[in-house]
């Protein structure tokens, strides 16, 4: 093969690079006071070691992905979505921790399965388009074959309970069939259908989703969730345009939970004021801008429906996060990229960083003969 | 763009519109947040005011005259409290309250609600289980351990501990503590969190006044001219002792008085100072313009004259003496208070001169001892005296002046020939010991050296054989003045109702005491209007305990030196009851009491309290049982129970 390889996307790199250590500082500011709680007043530095730590695999799958030729990924995606979905009754049978089966543990490491799933399934679905584009507009083939393979996965994590992420995951793979090409009013009735059911299934569940949902709707109801919403919105007005300055914030106090996880972006927006929570907004476009340029020059639909696939993981979290902050979304658990204290959702979205990093090298190099073969075959 | 790419162009850009739409009504709503409903006080800030101590004020020996007691404010935010019977009997049993009280005030509709004004239990314990639905603040209040003794003085604070009246109110702004202030965060849970970066404004404890007021010669001066009020069927009496030499007063007393403790139950008349506040026509004391103008003007002291009585004045009166002489020298009129000798001697010196001497004298003008509370008395200027003023003004009447200015008259004369500005207060000191204020003393020539000497000669011969024999203390040169003025009543001069004053010092040669007295209406009947009869036997008793009491004062010429401090455990207040009623009492135990309740188990046992620190008490310098005299005094420790 005739290989020219074009430099990394700097840009994507750049930025990913500036939110990392953005985001590890801004994450130690706003986590040192639950680190004092967890370990009883011995440290401060709890949660930014454990968050340090998970760099260690971080990087390495970052490095090794990103040498990697993403091409052969492609016949990874079976594999992967069998394993995903294992892994995912296996994280159900290990037990519980908590409410929540979220985590599968093993020894020190534990791991949230449902990022190994989201992976897999953008995989998946890349795989999938790049081999049937032709017959995507086709009912059993555009739609109830690929959803055959990911339902049972949207199932496993339901269960688990998380919603947020079944939610978040469906809307990225009907994105993505969309993309792909399926009809729009087989994927409009088809998504209409899925979502009311999910959203059906959520509401007859014991578990917390509606009071949620109810608290969005009427913040007024005083529920614990109601109160996190406010309690992040009274820090975004105490921020202002610039911010109370670094490691000023009062609401980190006790006031808001889950400051080092889903209500980071209150903190980064109390502490640094309007203008830096603007700037990390961009970043995300950045991100997705980016994710389309490197969709734009690449030469195989994999490459194509894989790039775009994660630039819309990585955006949707982070408008999703943001959008609980500021209250546009009802309060779901979901982390801020990069930023969030959490292992799992981290290396993946570094692994998927790595693979646009990949596929923006290899643009041009299979561009003929990929095309040749296409035709020919 | 690939080829591969331009399939799936529409529908990518499709979905990067949406978002990108999505993205901007994010910013525009996070703008909202932050920009447009920017909120400027941060939840959880709060400012604390810190208040600091009002200064104190203390005698000449450091006895404090003044004291603050630690109270505690204690209110509730009733929304916090979840069981509010069982809180409300907890409070109840901390404070000593009847729970009923604190029912009726209970309401849960409220945000807050203060149960206690002033309690002395801080009720630390409830604080920590109630963290912030308690409030307590500590406040301060004032207490003035010598009661009555110093309250004309010193007057007092209104409930904001702000002075009203008397020191407290013309040296408030010394005495007023400056408020400090801290700015505290709190987090979620309601407790601080420790930030050392906030604004802190440390309280400045208020300016101690250490007064030149001896306390003992303010207990014996009250207590004789108490007993003489009584004696006398007076209806008041006044006095002050100082020091001629340089104007520092170490007494002053009018009774009847109050208590400044409990100021509304005693009528306004009792509260004032009336030393340096009420005017009176001074009488026969007045006869010393005349006798000094006389002496400026060269008449000689041995020089007769006629004063054969009733003598006529111009036929609008007739003036008698109330001791028939025939004739007398200028030293004898003085003595035995000729009205006839004095009018004659006036008359030969003519109005001004006699004038030019009041005025010299101090009379119609402020002494300075405090220029905003301080009557001027009057002196008419010659042109409005009439035909009568030349038989009055010269035996003191048609003039007015306050007791303080008859007092520095006289010590102009025992100390050669100045008239001093008289203080009271030695110093002010900061709560850093620096020294903000020392009273400016001021010091005029108004008489010559030899004519003070022969002024000074004359009145010993009044005391010595004159009339102002009863003020004679055995072994000491006194020399003094009688006077005993008529009161006006309705307009019109009384033949009923007297003002009898008595002023003296000692020893002639070397005056360390000075002293007036003042008997108000002392009855007729009994010849007590005098004041002779009652105002100078008051001035003998009082000087000679104060000798008793006070080995500093000498016959000799050696200044009168500062004493040391006295720093014994148990002090009795020396000879303030005559010793033969010296009733003994028994210590009664007061560890453990709170120090509203020891006051008052002291008051009713008679022992005086003096108290450092405050809260609970903890030491007592007076072994429980133990008997003591009467008005001893106990030293008292206490602290805040931790």
């Amino acid at each position: 093969m005739n290989i020219k390889e074009r430099k990394q996307d700097r840009w994507l790199l750049g930025t990913v690079i500036v939110l990392v250590i953005f985001g590890l500082s801004v994450l130690f500011s706003a986590s040192w006071i639950k680190s004092l709680e967890v370990t009883d007043g011995a440290s401060r530095m709890y949660f930014l070691n454990n968050q340090l730590l998970k760099f260690i695999p971080g990087l390495l799958v970052f490095l090794v992905a990103s040498h990697f030729n993403y091409r052969k990924l492609q016949y990874l995606s079976p594999v992967l979505m069998i394993g995903s979905f294992l892994l995912l009754i296996y994280t159900q049978v290990q037990g519980c921790n908590g409410d929540s089966c979220r985590w599968l543990s093993v020894g020190p490491i534990s791991f949230q399965t449902s990022d190994l799933a989201r992976f897999s399934v953008i995989l998946f679905l890349a795989d999938y388009i790049d081999r049937n584009y032709k017959y995507m507009h086709e009912f059993v083939k555009g739609i109830l074959i690929p959803l055959c393979w990911i339902l049972p996965i949207c199932l496993m994590i339901i269960i688990q309970p998380d919603n947020s992420t079944t939610l978040i995951l469906m809307t990225i793979v009907f994105t993505l069939l969309f993309i792909g090409g399926v009809s729009l009013p087989q994927i409009g009735t088809v998504g209409v259908l899925s979502v009311g059911a999910i959203l059906i299934a959520i509401v007859n569940s014991k578990n917390y989703a509606l009071s949620r949902i109810v608290s969005f709707l009427d913040p007024s109801s005083s529920g614990s969730v109601g109160y996190q919403s406010s309690q992040a919105l009274i820090g975004l007005r105490q921020g202002g345009i610039s911010g109370m300055g670094i490691g000023d914030s009062i609401q980190k106090h006790s006031y808001l939970p889950e400051t080092h996880t889903d209500f980071i972006f209150a903190i980064i927006g109390e502490e640094l004021g309007f203008i830096v929570g603007f700037i990390v907004m961009l970043a995300y476009g950045i991100i997705l801008f980016r994710a389309i340029q490197i969709s734009k020059k690449s030469n195989d639909i994999f490459g194509i429906i894989l790039s775009i696939g994660f630039g819309l993981s990585i955006t949707f979290y982070a408008l999703i996060n943001i959008g609980v902050v500021i209250g546009i979304i009802p309060v779901t658990g979901v982390p801020l990229p990069f930023i969030s204290y959490g292992g799992s959702s981290l290396i993946i979205n570094l692994l998927m960083v790595a693979i646009l990093l990949n596929i923006s090298k290899a643009q041009r190099k299979f561009k003929v003969k990929k095309w040749r073969l296409r035709v020919d075959g | 763009m690939t080829k591969n790419y331009l399939k799936f162009k529409n529908r990518i850009r499709f979905v990067s519109t949406v978002l990108v739409f999505v993205w901007a009504v994010f910013v525009y709503r996070l703008f909202t947040i932050q920009i447009i409903d920017r909120v400027d006080n941060p939840q959880g800030m709060k400012v604390e005011v810190i208040k600091g101590k009002r200064g104190n004020i203390f005698d000449v020996e450091g006895n404090n005259v003044t004291q603050n007691l630690t109270f505690y404010t204690i209110g509730i935010h009733p929304k916090k409290i979840s069981n509010k019977d069982i809180f409300l009997r907890e409070l109840s049993d901390c404070t000593g309250t009847d729970i009923g009280i604190y029912f009726s005030k209970f309401n849960e509709e409220k945000s807050y609600i203060q149960l206690e004004k002033k309690t002395i239990e801080n009720c630390q314990k409830l604080k920590s289980r109630y963290g912030d639905a308690l409030v307590i603040n500590q406040d301060y209040k004032r207490y003035y351990p010598e009661e009555n003794l110093f309250g004309q003085i010193v007057g007092f604070t209104n409930v904001d501990d702000v002075g009203i009246s008397g020191l407290e109110f013309q040296y408030n702004k010394y005495l007023e503590p400056k408020t400090g202030s801290r700015v505290f965060k709190r987090n979620g849970l309601g407790k601080r969190i420790s930030d050392p970066t906030l604004p802190y404004e440390a309280p400045e404890d208020g300016s101690d006044i250490y007064l030149t007021i001896n306390k003992e010669y303010q207990a014996i001066l009250r207590e004789e001219l108490i007993d003489q009020v009584e004696k006398t069927e007076a209806s008041s009496a006044m006095g002050i002792i100082l020091n001629p030499q340089t104007g520092e007063i170490v007494s002053m007393v009018s009774v009847p008085d109050f208590n400044p403790n409990n100021p509304e139950d005693f009528q306004l008349e009792y509260q004032k100072n009336r030393l340096i506040l009420d005017t009176v026509e001074p009488g026969s004391t007045f006869k010393i313009v005349t006798i000094a103008a006389a002496l400026k003007s060269d008449i000689d002291p041995m020089d007769e004259y006629n004063v054969e009585g009733p003598y006529n004045f111009h036929d609008i009166k007739m003036i008698e003496d109330s001791e028939p002489h025939s004739v007398l020298t200028v030293k004898e009129i003085l003595a035995y208070s000729s009205n006839i000798g004095t009018i004659k001697i006036a008359e030969s010196l003519g109005q001004n001169k006699i004038y030019n001497q009041a005025k010299e004298f101090g009379f119609g003008s402020k002494t300075g001892l405090n220029p905003m509370g301080e009557a001027s008395g009057i002196v008419y200027e010659t042109k409005k005296w009439s035909k009568s003023s030349m038989h009055s003004i010269p035996l003191g009447y048609e003039v007015s002046a306050t007791p303080i200015q008859i007092a520095m008259a006289y010590a102009s004369i025992a100390n050669g020939g100045f008239l001093l500005k008289p203080y009271m207060i030695n110093e002010v000191k900061k709560s850093d010991n620096t020294i903000l204020k020392n009273e400016k003393r001021s010091k005029k020539r108004i008489l010559s050296q030899s004519d003070a000497e022969i002024l000074k000669d004359m009145l010993l011969h009044t005391v010595e054989s004159g009339s102002g024999k009863k003020a004679r203390l055995p072994g000491w040169d006194v020399a003094g003045k009688t006077g005993t003025s008529k009161k006006i009543v309705d307009g019109q001069y009384s033949e009923s109702e007297f003002l009898s004053s008595f002023v003296g010092f000692f020893p002639k040669e070397n005056p360390q005491l000075l002293a007036l007295i003042m008997i108000d209406g002392a009855s007729v009947s009994r010849n007590y209007h005098w004041g002779s009869m009652s105002a100078a036997p008051v001035f003998k008793s009082v000087m000679k305990r104060i000798i008793n009491i006070d080995s500093d004062i000498t016959n000799n010429k050696s200044k009168k030196t500062t004493k040391a401090k006295k720093s014994n455990p148990i002090l009795i207040q020396k000879n303030v009851r005559k010793s033969e009623d010296i009733q003994m009492v028994e210590m009664p135990n007061l560890y453990g009491k709170s120090v509203m309740e020891a006051y008052s188990i002291l008051n009713k046992t008679g022992i005086k309290p003096q108290l450092t620190g405050n809260g609970v008490i903890i030491f007592q310098s007076v072994p429980v049982g133990k008997e003591i005299p009467r008005n001893s005094i106990c030293i008292l420790k206490a602290e805040i129970e931790s």
